[in-house]
């Protein structure tokens, strides 16, 4: 749970800060009308860091995050399902409901798990940060960070 | 640089729960701080600001410290 809740802070974060960057772009008078509907409804304000969720996100600012993730490295393909993984095992200890179906038929969670999703993970924000930094490049003309 | 993009947390100028006005559009609307988001505008201060439109609707929004005055 820990993991995920880190994942999403991530994500989060650097959607915020994206946001940011392309709200510069307009006049002042429509940056913060610009920043309310892009931030409007976020899902990663309140669900998980599932792929959906963080598809759906990133979409608004013009992306498909995924297309781009797995282009980078055909590896960030395995990591999606691990992430997707990492968030059932999540909503399984927080509602205490462990369906081994939705579980990769177990019911018990081994320490070699989470250290996968960790490196998953890890990879996973390196490849958002590469692709975000590239994509407002090009929107922008200039490396946001 | 993920994870730890910032190596400066800088000092948040509001609390949570301070009431705020900032510009939207044409107006200046007020509304309560309810989030401290960090240093993410360019590694400047960002807050979420929930705005209250009528009794049913209330939006949120994410301002920059240096547009937020106090209400």
């Amino acid at each position: 749970m820990l993991l995920s809740s880190h994942f999403q802070g991530y994500c989060r974060d650097l959607h915020s800060e994206c946001v940011h960057h392309i709200v510069q772009q307009v006049p002042p008078a429509l940056q913060n009308v610009l920043r309310g509907e892009l931030l409007s409804d976020r899902k990663l304000d309140r669900g998980n860091p599932n792929p959906g969720n963080i598809g759906a996100d990133f979409a608004r600012l013009g992306l498909r995050i995924w297309d781009r993730v797995n282009t980078l490295d055909r590896r960030n393909d395995a990591r999606k399902q691990q992430l997707e993984q990492m968030n059932n095992w999540r909503n399984a200890i927080a509602h205490q409901d462990f369906d081994p179906d939705k579980l990769g038929g177990r019911t018990s969670l081994r320490l070699e798990d989470v250290d996968h999703w960790r490196r998953a993970c890890d990879h996973l924000a390196r490849a958002f940060d590469g692709v975000m930094r590239t994509h407002l490049q090009a929107l922008l003309g200039s490396p946001p960070w | 640089m993920p994870y730890t993009r910032t190596v400066h947390d800088p000092v948040p100028r509001f609390q949570l729960g301070a009431r705020v006005r900032f510009r939207l559009a044409n107006q200046v609307v007020r509304g309560k701080i309810v989030e401290y988001r960090g240093p993410l505008a360019g590694g400047r201060p960002l807050y979420r600001v929930e705005v209250p439109f009528d009794t049913n609707y209330v939006k949120s929004y994410e301002i920059p410290e240096w547009e937020l005055k106090p209400a």
